[in-house]
């Protein structure tokens, strides 16, 4: 093949946009100096031109009719938004009243409920089944909120939740506080920190895992900003486990309660930005 | 789109504008009848704001527009049990001998002259030259929408456009025929 052939075979492709830079001004220095070359790029030029040629334009009356079609569907979308159906909103409650129970049971060993009483339990219960029914409210409703996907964000919260109190079913918090206070971080923590620290620690422990992979899972459901999607999705699990962590902590006093909670809000945070954000950069470079 | 997905309806306009040419002169193209490109123009759109959640911001917003076009197309030549095969007819005008030159052909008649030679190429060589003429769309966004490599878009691009040229060739006249 020589010069001009590979030229040639190039001409297309620089017509149509697709030879740019030091290709495109190679080609360019050929054809100044080969009337042969020159020649084949205007009859291709001809037939791009004639493509070109071949357009018409979109009727007006379908250009319209498109776009009031798009917006009565936004509009349609817009007005369901903030409404459920009975048969989600039965739905809704069963789920959360069964998320409460499945809570309660997988926490039971880990809880002190003699350490409350029988009205304080009740109310807590009541609270947690409204955070649960809340939270499936926002998955079946697909509600939305500055172009989030609330339902996606509690979706995590759910999932991240499920995987945590099983941990804590599975490793019960008494092993974990005593392989941590056994290992050298744990101790010199513990010995800086005091209870504090060990609970800070627990709470990281129960939390981070469970929303990274829970993030990783629905990475995809997650879109627009990473900040926005990362501090409701690790609220909305942090809010759901709140209940479970005041439980656990009946016989102690508040500052552990604080601790546990500071650590499980930083745990979930850390777990989910870094799911997204692991998420977000395998998508894109994929 | 990022504004678009975040509920600004005035973005889907101003993507509904830079678009509605290409798409709507691509689908007419590729199933040759106004009442079917005028549906399947609808749905294109309609498409657009039911999935775009499903749009990743990172990628090329045309590929994925003119790959839901391509996606329509196919499944309406699927639910008329037609297959796609190369363009066949449409022999009667390039049989006569022109006697315009091509250089001297009125934008119309080019245009005219051009669309019947396209009408016979094989049909992976003409979806790729409508999506490029008309879509304007990238070698890569092609790749993308008709699932293939970029090379093999190439070369199609390239024997397109040498089949165009020889189907046109009574066109030129003897000084200008290479």
């Amino acid at each position: 093949m020589n010069e001009c052939d590979r030229v040639q075979a190039e001409l297309i492709h620089l017509l149509s946009g697709n030879v740019a830079g030091r290709d495109a001004r190679a080609l360019e220095h050929h054809l100044a100096g080969c009337p042969r070359c020159t020649e084949e790029k205007r009859a291709l030029e001809m037939i791009w031109q004639g493509l070109k040629a071949d357009q018409v334009e979109t009727p007006l009356a379908l250009r319209e009719k498109t776009l009031a079609l798009v917006y009565r569907e936004a509009r349609a979308e817009l007005s369901s938004a903030w409404r459920l159906g009975p048969l989600k909103i039965a739905g809704g409650v069963v789920a959360g009243a069964l998320m409460t129970l499945l809570s309660f049971l997988l926490l039971r060993h880990e809880m002190d409920l003699t350490a409350l009483s029988s009205g304080s339990l009740f109310i807590c219960a009541i609270l947690w089944g409204g955070v649960f029914i809340t939270a499936f409210f926002w998955m079946l409703g697909r509600f939305r909120l500055g172009g989030l996907l609330l339902g996606a964000a509690s979706s995590v919260g759910l999932i991240a939740l499920t995987l945590s109190l099983s941990a804590a079913y599975l490793c019960p918090k008494l092993h974990v506080i005593a392989w941590w206070r056994a290992s050298i971080p744990g101790a010199a923590v513990e010995a800086l920190l005091g209870e504090g620290g060990t609970y800070f620690a627990l709470g990281v422990t129960y939390s981070l895992l469970p929303t990274f992979l829970a993030s990783l899972l629905f990475g995809r459901s997650l879109h627009g900003d990473l900040w926005k999607n990362g501090l409701v999705s690790g609220f909305s699990f942090f809010l759901l486990l709140l209940p479970a962590l005041y439980l656990q902590c009946t016989p102690f006093a508040l500052g552990i309660l604080v601790s546990w909670s500071a650590g499980t809000l930083v745990g979930a945070l850390a777990g989910v930005f870094g799911g997204l954000g692991f998420y977000r950069l395998s998508a894109s470079s994929a | 789109m990022v504004a678009y997905r975040k509920g600004e309806l005035t973005a889907f306009d101003t993507l509904f504008f830079r678009y509605e040419r290409k798409v709507y002169n691509f689908l007419l193209k590729r199933v040759g009848k106004e009442e079917t490109a005028a549906d399947l123009f609808q749905e294109v759109f309609l498409r657009v704001h039911k999935n775009r959640e499903g749009f990743n911001p990172q990628a090329s917003f045309a590929a994925w527009l003119f790959t839901i076009a391509h996606n329509l197309i196919k499944d309406h030549y699927k639910r008329r049990g037609i297959e796609v095969l190369s363009a066949t007819g449409e022999q009667a005008v390039l049989e006569a001998e022109p006697t315009t030159p091509f250089s001297q052909l009125a934008r119309k008649e080019l245009g005219e002259a051009v669309r019947q030679a396209l009408q016979q190429l094989p049909n992976g060589q003409r979806e790729v030259v409508e999506l490029s003429a008309y879509g304007g769309l990238r070698y890569p966004e092609i790749a993308q929408v008709t699932h293939q490599s970029v090379g093999a878009v190439k070369q199609k691009a390239h024997r397109a456009f040498l089949n165009l040229r020889e189907k046109l060739r009574p066109y030129r006249p003897k000084g200008e025929n290479a």
